[in-house]
Order: C-alpha cells, then structure tokens, then sequence
C-alpha cells in the first residue's frame, strides 16, 4: 500500500506542472480550488504542500499570470491562469506525455495480470 | 524573505485553510506533508519562487570521517601489544631452545668438541669445565620457531611504531 502510494507520487512528479496548467485552462483558479480540481480528476494524493512550490515555480518562470479578485465571501484570494509561454509549454508537454504514455502502454500492454475474481 | 511577499503567502495560506476548514477538510488534508513539516514547505514555496537560494533545512547529523581520517591510536596500540606478546613468546622458545640445543656432558659419550672460544653457539656467560666436552645436538625446533617469532615481533612492533609516529606528525589533509 505504501510502496503504491510512493510509485503514484513518483509517477506523478514529472507531470504535476502539466496538471495544474490544464486545471487553469479551465478557468483561473487560486490554490486551493486547483487542489480541489485535481482531487475531482481523480488525484486524490495531490496537497497543497505539492502544489504551491510549483506554482511557485511556474510564476517564477512566466508560466502563468496571477491577478487578486475577491472570492465567494472570502478574502482576495490569488488567482492563476496560464500565460501564453504556459499554454505552449502545456501543449508540448501533453504530446510528450501522450507519446510516452502510449509506449509505455505498449510495453505494458503485453503484461497478462493473473488476478483472480 | 521579503515580507510583502512572506505576507502575500500566509494570506493565501490561511483563506484556503479557512475555505477547507468551512468544507470540513481538515489543514493535514490540505497541505499533506507540509502540515507536519512547515518550515520545510514554506522553505521549499520559497525557494520555487525564487524568493531564497535555498530552502533552510535541519542541520544533518556529522557524517563521521572518512575511514583515512579517523584515529587509529587504538588499531595501532592494539597491534603493537600483539606484536610486543610474540616477541616475547619468541623470545622464551629462544631460550628454552638454546638450553636444549647446546648440552654440556661430562664424560664424552660421542666426539668430543672442545670447548673453545670459537665455538659457536655458546651462550655469554657458559662456563665450561676444563675436561668437560661440549657436544653440539643439533637445531631444535623451538629454536628456530622462538628465533622466527621474536623476528617477526620486533619488526613488527618497530614498524607499527614507525608508522604511528608518522601519522601523528602528517599535516592533515585537506576535505575536498
């Protein structure tokens, strides 16, 4: 179970930056929201503690655009979006993963899992 | 850390816990290792945006030295005893060797050699009575074992001396 979780992290390491672009490129989102969206898409294992480091990162690399906007009753909160290098660095980075998911695929496709009803 | 900025992420920080707080979502959820392990997580938030060089991290425990630096006082002591208690036992063989090698007779029961002051192997301090022969038995095994031994012990305690006394006044080298 642990040993599932570390391969899930590692697996998801090199891709998280994709990740949060795409969940921006669905509208603007602060940190917390993008958390939630992951969550929804099915990464349930991704923090905050991930997340903003690489926003971080992002920001820092003109990636994304941030701007402060009032939230449903809250605070300002810090929005992202994708800058236009960020949409191409997306795009790149989803035919890269495409192609390395459908090699990988192929390698593993052969792999008969014995798993008993 | 700039404080505008020190500010700006523990505002953004605390409207998401309080927005999970009020979604029932506990700040472990939120923040996952970060929530354990603070300093680290604003070190490392810090460090992505560029703000520091580096995210501080707990000083490492000392690595101990490198096996060429560590103090071999007692490797070397224990060597040189070792070798000071071969002598020794060498140097007993030797003894009770000689004793048994070289055999004064009273009346001669084979070639007499006589006891002269070349002879070899006459212990200092043999007296030999006049008309006494000295006869010569041969090699003993213990003999040539004490020799062997007592060779081997004090070159070996000469030698592990030398190279402790060397270690001791090399200047010491440099970490790369």
């Amino acid at each position: 179970m642990v040993q599932d979780v570390a391969r899930r992290t590692e697996l998801l390491r090199g891709t998280l930056d994709l990740c949060l672009l795409a969940v921006m490129e669905e509208g603007p989102a602060y940190g917390y929201e993008m958390t939630k969206r992951l969550r929804a898409g099915g990464l349930s294992i991704v923090s905050e503690g991930s997340i903003y480091p690489l926003l971080g990162r992002l920001e820092r690399e003109g990636l994304v655009e941030t701007y402060r906007a009032a939230s449903n009753g809250g605070p300002p909160r810090k929005y992202y979006r994708p800058s236009e290098e960020g949409r191409r660095a997306l795009e790149a980075g989803v035919s890269e993963w495409r192609a390395a998911r459908d090699a990988i695929d192929t390698v593993l496709g052969n792999v008969s899992l014995g798993v008993k009803p | 850390m700039p404080d505008p900025a020190a500010n700006e992420m523990a505002a953004d920080l605390e409207a998401d816990l309080e927005e999970a707080e009020s979604e029932g979502v506990s700040a472990e959820e939120v923040l996952g290792n970060g929530a354990f392990d603070p300093r680290s997580f604003a070190g490392s938030w810090a460090k992505e945006r560029g703000l520091v060089q580096s995210a501080p991290t707990l000083p490492a425990p000392a690595a101990p030295p490198p096996a060429e630096h560590r103090p071999r006082q007692p490797r070397t002591l224990s060597l040189v005893l070792a070798f000071a208690v071969l002598a020794v036992v060498g140097a007993v063989l030797l003894i009770i060797g000689s004793r048994q090698a070289l055999a004064v007779v009273g009346p001669v029961m084979g070639k007499p050699v006589p006891a002269s002051p070349g002879f070899p192997f006459r212990p200092p301090g043999t007296i030999v009575q006049p008309g006494a022969a000295v006869q010569f038995v041969g090699p003993d095994p213990l003999h040539t074992a004490g020799s062997l031994l007592l060779l081997i012990g004090v070159v070996g305690m000469i030698t592990m001396l030398v190279l402790w006394s060397w270690r001791r006044l090399r200047p010491p080298v440099a970490a790369a």
